[in-house]
């Protein structure tokens, strides 16, 4: 196996670029040029079968060429329609030419050859050393669109191939004329379902077909700058000439607003789109505080945040997350509070997450946390703006996803998902008891069948007498063990949980109560478990959904099988050695630098009320582990009135 | 490696408290029993003033030398053969506890609790447990000994407060028992050993500096002292000196008797949780001691293979002593005995020498 001779391996090269040559794609350089519908409303009224004529003569196959003059410097020419004079056929032949053809990322390997070593293609090398960033999440169709067109037809033409029109019928385009003199041809841009069809209407066609034949002043040099100034009453107008910037504007619902003899485009903003309003939270309701909860609607949910913050030092800051969907993501916080760093650090792993398809916060939740691996939830997932707000003053970052209901508040602290906002809007008094069962309700929810499994089975003598013959009695007829029962028990009630979630409205309700009749009064008397077991498995339950975090319910339920074999096996001392590491591997988490333990371990200043409530008073400092810009929550007196009703007495005495 | 950041004042005091209760729930009581018999707990207090004491020549040695292990003033000091040497008898000595508390726990916890469990099985389960500082580190057995230190209070306070009703103060005199001088000289030689204020000096790095470890060790080694001194009081009041002294599990024994009304008594099972718990801190930050000591010394790189080396040398050697009787013997007879050494006698020494070298260094520096 000698050396292959440079020639002998140029003309196998050569051999095998013809090959792909064959095989790959090239642009019909013959075909007809683009052909130019109406705007697709007929196309919709066609489908619908409104209009059966279009179905006789269907719309012209659309070209399969590239779009043209894609990246090219020459992008002002136009395209040509049919209807145009034969002396434009030259001017889009020199198109062809000029544009760009996407080439199919086929890449061959070629050895390098001693003294004639190729340049290194530096696309890829960038490729392959770019730092993580926002540029890995842009969007899916990428390729460079090139820039706007003076030629409204060529503009169009370039839209049809983006969107694939007129076979995809959710973008619209309507044509008109301004009301100038002369009349310019225009063409408006938008997507049915996102934007508002009464703002299309009034605030764009209407001003631009009707009202500028009004408006006495001359048409300055630019077109767009004058209708921008002049024309367009929308409260947000931008000027664009990059179709990549307009595409993604259109695709969030704005409209975009073509017109001849003009190289770049209005996008107006008309979002506008069905959604759910703002309503009750669905899992962290209170009695006492608001009653609003998030909805689905990015800006809805910022609004929402802002009419509680109502501060210049409250930024948002947004960023795009999966490449397919290109959901929008805020990343809120106030920027005199919240530590740099911590701000850094958010963005920096937002940005970095590769994805095709991020759709809810959950997802987000999963590529930004700390320890994947641990059962602990380490990112507060809430859908109570006043709680978003009450953590974003202690210096949190907040990031709410569009399309999600649940905002995420970084870092989280186990303390901080056994809190609830209700605690500080209760008087201490009831916080602190309220926070104390809540506490109660954390351990029995993985505690509590574990204990009951080890006093069964390896420590009879801790029970009473009484008790312990009555539970002997009850025990007597069941034919399993202690292990197999309560496996039984826990499994069904998770079962009944489970069924209970996925069973829709009202009967979800039903089931559970059926659920509980069934495996609980029917197993009894079926001597199948033991009545004490359903207190057990019952009272486990209820703690379990005492605890105010969905996720960390989930946690708790999973921990309790493990304690539940801990206890079987070795009585309080598998307890005991499970409680040792599953505290070691919770004090082990950080989450976003801050340890999950912590106010408690490690102790750290001004987190008073970890576990009772303190005086709203007494909450002088925000939390130390925080690392807040500004420590200081108020004064050490912040009732004034106390000092003051002091100063009066004093004068008075 | 020990962790570059730094470890919480409370969080180390925690962690150096718990260390040192451990030996209340062994058969260290029933000795105290035995030897001081009414004056148990005034020979506790003597023991403790004495640990204290050495506790204050280890503090004095690590002011001397800022910011360094024990390990490595002891190297600067006797050099590197006589100091390597003496490190590797502090690495022994935690290794040799580490065996015995292994075992003399799982004896404990057999005969309190898990009657039919083999030996082995429980065993082992100290061994997963001494493994934890090669899974997480120091930092976080410091927290979740920070956690558990309240729950450990509030356990021993309800012991404390249960027993009370049964306490017959009488027999607490005569006050001296044995007399002042055996009391002073037991007190000294037998039960001043104490191994936190090595373990400090180990983990010096983690403190944020040397007064912050000085207050760390002697808050967490009077606390403890305190306890046990308020153990061996109530101990000795519940029990005449002659069942105390022949019980072999004291604590057991103690919390069994608790009786308030029919529904709380018998509760061993509940407290058994709370002392099995410190015997695994126990086992666990002295494994990790004694890995770091072994690491330091023979300047490896990193402590993780040498703490599954010395994990899986003490869960071998636990299983060697053949009954409970004679671990608490070798107990007696190996720590309590030639364990000053280690704990006090060889850092008075490096202390001593400490001047020496830095009175030569001057010289040299002179000239």
């Amino acid at each position: 196996m000698g050396d292959i001779s440079p020639i002998r391996e140029g003309i196998r090269l050569s051999i095998f670029q013809k090959i792909m040559g064959f095989i790959s794609y090239k642009p019909n350089q013959n075909q007809e040029p683009f052909v130019l519908k109406e705007h697709s409303a007929e196309d919709n009224q066609s489908l619908m079968g409104i209009s059966p004529a279009d179905q006789v003569n269907p719309p012209p196959v659309e070209s399969k060429s590239n779009p043209p003059a894609a990246n090219s410097k020459e992008h002002q020419a136009p395209a040509q329609s049919p209807d145009q004079p034969p002396g434009n056929k030259t001017k889009f032949k020199s198109i062809r030419k000029n544009a760009v053809t996407p080439k199919r990322p086929v890449k061959f390997k070629t050895k390098k050859q001693p003294g004639t070593q190729p340049p290194e293609d530096k696309s890829d090398q960038s490729d392959s050393e770019k730092p993580a960033g926002s540029e890995e999440n842009k969007p899916d169709n990428s390729e460079q669109w090139g820039y706007v067109s003076y030629d409204l037809d060529y503009n169009k033409a370039v839209i049809n191939d983006i969107y694939d029109l007129p076979k995809n019928k959710d973008f619209i385009i309507r044509e008109f004329y301004l009301g100038l003199t002369p009349p310019v041809r225009a063409m408006a841009l938008f997507m049915e379902g996102m934007s508002d069809k009464n703002l299309v209407n009034l605030a764009i066609l209407q001003p631009l077909m009707v009202l500028t034949h009004l408006d006495g002043n001359p048409v300055k040099d630019n077109l767009a700058e004058f209708v921008k100034e002049q024309a367009l009453p929308g409260h947000e107008v931008q000027l664009f000439s990059d179709f990549k910037d307009i595409i993604a504007n259109v695709n969030y619902g704005c409209t975009a607003v073509f017109m001849d003899g003009c190289g770049q485009a209005l996008v107006v903003e008309t979002k506008g789109w069905e959604h759910r309003q703002v309503s009750k939270p669905l899992v962290e309701g209170v009695i006492r505080g608001p009653q609003e909860g998030f909805s689905e609607t990015l800006r809805a949910n910022t609004g929402l945040i802002r009419k509680q913050i109502r501060s210049n030092y409250l930024t948002t800051e947004m960023c795009k997350l999966g490449k397919i969907n290109q959901l929008d993501a805020a990343i809120m916080y106030l920027r005199n509070k919240a530590n740099p760093t911590l701000v850094k650090e958010v963005i920096k792993r937002i940005e970095s997450i590769k994805s095709d398809f991020i759709n809810d916060s959950g997802v987000l939740e999963q590529f930004i946390e700390d320890h994947p691996y641990s059962l602990a939830p380490q990112i507060i997932a809430t859908e109570r703006p006043d709680r978003v707000c009450a953590m974003l003053a202690q210096g949190r970052v907040a990031i709410i996803m569009d399309g999600s209901p649940f905002a995420l508040v970084v870092p989280g602290t186990l303390f901080e998902q056994l809190h609830t906002s209700e605690d500080k809007y209760l008087r201490p008094a009831y916080g602190t008891a309220v926070r104390l069962i809540r506490t109660f309700s954390f351990y029995t929810a993985f505690l509590l069948p574990g204990i009951y499994v080890s006093v069964v089975l390896f420590h009879q003598e801790m029970i009473p007498t009484d008790l312990l013959l009555a539970i002997s009695g009850a025990r007597e007829k069941v034919p399993f063990p202690s292990i197999v029962e309560v496996l039984l028990m826990e499994s069904s009630f998770e079962l009944i949980r489970e069924a209970g979630v996925r069973i829709p409205g009202a009967l979800g309700n039903t089931i559970g109560i059926v659920g509980a009749l069934i495996l609980g009064q029917a197993a009894v008397q079926a001597n199948i478990v033991s009545p004490i077991l359903i207190i057990v498995v019952a009272v486990t339950g209820l703690a379990s959904f005492a605890v105010p975090n969905y996720s960390l319910q989930f946690a708790l339920r999973i921990a309790r099988f493990a304690y539940i074999a801990l206890g079987a096996m070795l009585g309080f001392f598998g307890i005991a050695f499970g409680l040792f590491y599953h505290i070691i591997m919770m004090a082990s988490q950080k989450s976003f630098g801050v340890p999950y333990l912590t106010p408690a371990a490690p102790q750290s200043k001004g987190g008073r009320g970890a576990l009772l409530r303190a005086f709203v008073w007494n909450h002088e400092f925000r939390p130390d582990y925080l690392q807040p810009l500004d420590p200081r929550a108020q004064p050490r007196i912040s009732r004034g009135w106390v000092k003051m009703r002091r100063k009066k007495d004093d004068s008075q005495g | 490696m020990i962790p570059k950041g730094k470890i919480g004042l409370t969080e180390m005091f925690c962690l150096l408290f718990l260390s040192n209760i451990s030996r209340i729930f062994l058969s260290f009581p029933q000795a105290i029993v035995e030897d001081g018999q009414s004056a148990a707990w005034l020979l506790a207090l003597i023991g403790s003033l004495g640990s204290l004491v050495m506790f204050w020549v280890i503090t004095l040695l690590m002011k001397k030398f800022p910011g360094k292990t024990i390990m490595e003033a002891t190297e600067q000091v006797l050099g590197p053969y006589l100091g390597t040497l003496v490190n590797l008898s502090y690495a022994a000595y935690f290794l040799v506890v580490v065996i015995l508390f292994e075992r003399e726990y799982a004896e404990a916890l057999l005969a309190s609790a898990l009657p039919r469990a083999p030996i082995s099985v429980v065993i082992f389960i100290f061994f997963m447990v001494s493994l934890a500082g090669l899974f997480f580190g120091l930092e976080p057995l410091a927290r979740t000994a920070r956690l558990a230190t309240p729950f450990m209070l509030a356990f021993l306070g309800l012991l404390f407060v249960a027993v009370l009703p049964q306490c017959d103060w009488h027999n607490e005199f005569p006050l001296l028992g044995p007399g002042l001088g055996p009391l002073i000289f037991k007190g000294l030689y037998n039960y001043s050993l104490l191994s936190e204020a090595l373990l400090a000096a180990v983990f010096m790095p983690v403190f944020q500096g040397w007064p912050y470890m000085r207050k760390a060790a002697f808050y967490g080694i009077a606390a403890g002292s305190l306890l046990l001194v308020a153990l061996m009081f109530i101990y000795q009041g519940v029990f005449t000196v002659n069942v105390a002294s022949e019980e072999a599990l004291p604590f057991y024994i103690l919390s069994r008797i608790v009786y308030l009304g029919r529904f709380f008594q018998r509760v061993e099972s509940l407290f058994l949780m709370s002392w099995s718990i410190v015997g695994m801190f126990k086992i666990s930050i002295t494994l990790y001691a004694g890995a770091i000591v072994l690491t330091k010394t023979l300047k490896l790189p990193d402590e993780g293979p040498l703490i599954l080396m010395c994990a899986v040398l003490t869960f071998a050697l636990s299983f060697l002593p053949p009954d409970f009787p004679t671990a608490a013997l070798m107990d007696k007879n190996i720590i309590r005995t030639w364990g000053l050494l280690p704990t006090f006698g060889l850092p008075l020494l490096v202390y001593v020498f400490s001047f020496f070298r830095s009175s030569q260094k001057n010289i040299k520096l002179l000239r």
